[in-house]
């Protein structure tokens, strides 16, 4: 093609600039073709071997596969719909079965369902789903603010996002890394195909327990336990930190309607740090229960985040079992008295 | 818009189809138009401050060279001069010499408060003033006639390869091309998609992975201890490189691609034996616009040792000041312009110890620890470069030792990600190797005439770029100048 539109113009129709030309754009051709058999190829790796994918990643798929399908919630419409939201804090944090218990303990019928994504930026795209396939939350329970920004037409801004528009031209992105951290963790797991069937499992058991997963694969301490005096050159004890949202933001009006239409009872509840990750934060983040207030239908519930010892920490940023049994009931205690007078 | 994002890729498919088919003056204005539109993805009402430049700059040009008198050029130029200048003054100097007025006048127990203006530095404003005076003066000495053509001169100042972050391109060198319709060949495609495809591999693999540790440690730099500080100011030296000369590179193979030359802007810096060389390999387009419009005028070297020194240090510290309004860029110039006098002053010195030694038997050795040692002398200026204050700057040079503990959990902190990092140390690894080739193209391997073996090479630098590179809005370093 560069030849043909050659600005000299003047060598275009001799029999060798034609030949030329013939083979620039058969170069140009197999280079395209060559490129395109490397994607189907990656692209049929990826499908063939879902589990070499880190567990997040598969995690991910597996929720919003059910959550498209309408699998969240059973049918029995005398229960509570209970719906958390969140990023991989919550995914390893917030245990259904134990929080329906407690409510169970109380008197309080309901379902809970752990919808906590790896790396979650935005929740109302997934929540419009969720609803549209019939799956309407009786209580929302959201720990990240939603996401900033309007989305009006800018002829200066064509492309919203480069990194999900990446993930969606190459969606086996992380390939290469994740099979290259599967053969190393699978080492310690009795080898690569037994590591295999144990990710698998661990997804089935993920949907078992209705969207709750212990990120064990993250975990390099004994004991999935934290040691006491581990710490990270990034901690600010001494800064509180503190949630925001834009109160323009087209996804807040979004949320807002799906609260009203669908009679949603919406509340923001505490995330979690580790021990000198960050310093205590008030029993209420008064500029951030304003900002609830004035702009949007949810309320709040409790501080931005707990503060929680190492030792229920399995690696630095996710809870052990012990520690999302410590955190559900938290959560649990700050909702209860809600739950009663929400019914 | 980057070029590192997919609007550049669409832009860029768009305009260089409609370009291919386009002759003449359509051409160039079809150019013109989309080299404003790129620059106003970032502020659209700037390109306000883009027109003014042109304008003014075209006018004092033709004014210049139909000036009758030396008197009357003269100031026909200082005009020009002045509202380039001016223009550089008002967005990017007035806050810091307001500010630094101020706190002069708090010292001295003056209660004087300069306001100070809210306004944002337009994008690579640095760069096309630069570009534009450097027309303006080469007219001035006679060395390149009046551009007549508004369209050849606005397309001078706008053209969209390199218009935020250079090369600052002389008029001797990009106005002719656009006199003339561009040779677009299937060799310069070539060249030009594997160029854009390694400085987009530099860009996105290297810096932009490199990024967020390097800004967590300078953040607060008291919060870590030496290993840490060493590990951010060596990952800082490579993401400036990767970052600033892949900008370049993409810079020259878009533009090649679309039959334009640009200047080479880096030749293999960090191989450098002395910081002159460095600085002769290391923004280029930059460091001779200086040589030749500020040093050379000043007297350059033709002058009184100490006048020479001199004109050294003010070269440096002005050159620092250009990159930015704070004492940390200029502290980061008079730290060049240090190392320039004393590599001078100490030249005989090392020349008697190097023959005391005899070093001159081991020419390789002396030429490692020749890179080696300007490496570092590098590296310790650009925690000036990077730091937030003189200040932070110190104390993070002075507390490189003792090393102290490294959790290397504090990677995934800085989004490193630990199934990353031996992939990104075999790029840096690979960075080094090619660069070094590129440097030495006798030493290529023979390989690299078959044609599968490029295109093997081609297609893993580009899914490098789809399985290790960093997708979303990160932007240059040298934007912000």
């Amino acid at each position: 093609m560069s030849l043909e539109l050659n600005s000299e113009g003047s060598n275009i129709g001799r029999p060798e600039s034609k030949k030329k030309i013939s083979a620039n754009r058969i170069s140009f051709i197999s280079l395209m073709l060559g490129f395109l058999a490397l994607w189907l190829a990656f692209f049929i790796l990826y499908r063939t071997f879902p589990y070499l994918s880190s567990g997040s990643s598969v995690v991910y798929r597996a929720k919003i596969q059910r959550e498209m399908n309408g699998e969240v919630f059973p049918e029995d419409t005398d229960l509570e719909r209970i719906l958390i939201f969140g990023d991989s804090k919550v995914l390893a944090g917030f245990v259904p079965d134990l929080f329906d218990n407690l409510a169970s303990s109380d008197g309080i019928r309901l379902t809970s369902y752990n919808s906590g994504y790896p790396g979650l930026t935005t929740f109302v795209p997934e929540l419009t789903g969720m609803i549209k396939h019939g799956q309407v939350p009786n209580v929302l329970l959201l720990t990240s603010p939603w996401k900033a920004g309007s989305q009006h037409f800018n002829p200066f801004k064509m492309v919203e996002n480069d990194h999900d528009m990446a993930e969606d031209l190459f969606p086996f992105r992380y390939l290469i890394r994740d099979t290259f951290s599967f053969l190393i963790t699978s080492r310690e797991h009795g080898g690569p195909w037994r590591f295999y069937r144990e990710c698998r499992d661990n997804v089935r058991k993920m949907v078992r327990d209705r969207g709750y997963y212990f990120i064990s694969e993250q975990s390099h301490f004994t004991g999935n336990s934290l040691p006491d005096n581990f710490k990270l050159p990034s901690d600010q004890p001494d800064r509180i930190r503190s949630r925001n949202g834009d109160s323009e933001a087209d996804e807040l009006h979004e949320l807002n309607q799906l609260i009203v239409q669908n009679g949603i009872h919406c509340y923001y509840v505490p995330s979690y740090l580790r021990q000198g990750e960050a310093a205590q934060p008030p029993a209420v983040d008064e500029a951030f229960a304003q900002l609830l207030r004035n702009h949007s239908k949810c309320n709040l519930l409790g501080p931005d985040y707990f503060i929680y010892p190492n030792k229920i920490f399995s690696d630095e940023a996710h809870l052990n079992p012990e520690g999302a049994r410590i955190y559900t009931e938290s959560l649990y205690q700050l909702l209860s008295s809600s739950l009663h007078r929400d019914r | 818009m980057l070029f590192n994002s997919f609007q550049f890729l669409y832009f860029f498919i768009v305009v260089w189809v409609a370009f291919l088919a386009m002759r003449g003056t359509p051409r160039k204005v079809f150019l013109l138009v989309a080299s404003y539109y790129f620059y106003m993805c970032w502020n659209a009402k700037y390109i306000l401050v883009i027109l003014a430049i042109t304008l003014i700059d075209y006018v004092a040009g033709i004014q210049i060279e139909q000036a009758k008198t030396s008197g009357l050029r003269r100031i026909y130029l200082g005009v020009s001069l002045f509202c380039n200048l001016g223009l550089l003054v008002v967005f990017k100097y007035f806050n810091f010499l307001a500010g630094t007025i101020s706190s002069l006048a708090s010292n001295a127990g003056m209660g004087l408060d300069v306001p100070l203006l809210n306004i944002i530095l337009p994008v690579g404003l640095s760069f096309h003033t630069f570009q534009a005076m450097s027309y303006t003066l080469d007219l001035y000495k006679g060395k390149v006639p009046a551009e007549r053509n508004f369209l050849n001169y606005a397309l001078y100042v706008a053209f969209f390869p390199q218009m935020v972050a250079g090369p600052i391109e002389r008029p001797n060198q990009l106005l002719p091309q656009f006199h003339r319709e561009p040779e677009i060949t299937a060799e310069k495609i070539k060249s030009g998609v594997a160029q854009t495809l390694w400085g987009l591999f530099k860009k996105m693999v290297i810096a932009d992975s490199l990024a967020s540790f390097v800004n967590m440690v300078y953040a607060s730099p008291q919060q870590f201890n030496g290993v840490y500080l060493l590990l951010a100011t060596c990952f800082f030296a490579l993401q400036i490189y990767c970052d600033f000369s892949g900008y370049s590179d993409i810079a020259l193979g878009i533009a090649r691609i679309m039959g334009y030359e640009l200047r080479i802007n880096f030749q293999q810096p960090y191989f450098s034996r002395s910081i002159g060389e460095f600085w002769r390999r290391w923004h280029i387009s930059l460091s001779s616009w200086f040589r030749d419009y500020v040093y050379i005028p000043l007297g350059g070297n033709r002058v009184s040792k100490s006048r020479h020194y001199l004109n050294l240090m003010a070269t440096f510290a002005i050159s620092g000041l250009w990159h930015g309004a704070s004492w940390t860029f200029v502290m980061w110039g008079i730290l060049h312009g240090s190392y320039q006098i004393m590599s001078q002053m100490t030249q005989g010195l090392r020349s008697k110890v190097s023959h005391v030694l005899g070093l001159e038997r081991f020419p390789r050795l002396v030429a490692v620890l020749q890179v080696f040692v300007t490496f570092t002398l590098v590296t310790i200026a650009w925690v000036f470069f990077r730091a937030s204050s003189i200040q932070s700057a110190f104390y993070i040079i002075t507390h490189f030792f003792p090393l102290g503990h490294f959790e290397s959990a504090t990677l995934s902190v800085g989004k490193i990600p630990r199934a990353n990092t031996p992939f990104l140390a075999v790029f840096i690894a690979l960075l080094f190797v090619v660069e070094w080739l590129i440097a030495h193209p006798s030493k290529i391997p023979t390989i690299w005439r078959f044609g599968a073996f490029r295109k093997a090479c081609y297609y893993s630098c580009a899914f490098s770029l789809v399985f290790f590179g960093v997708f979303g809005h990160t932007d240059f370093i040298y934007f912000q100048f």
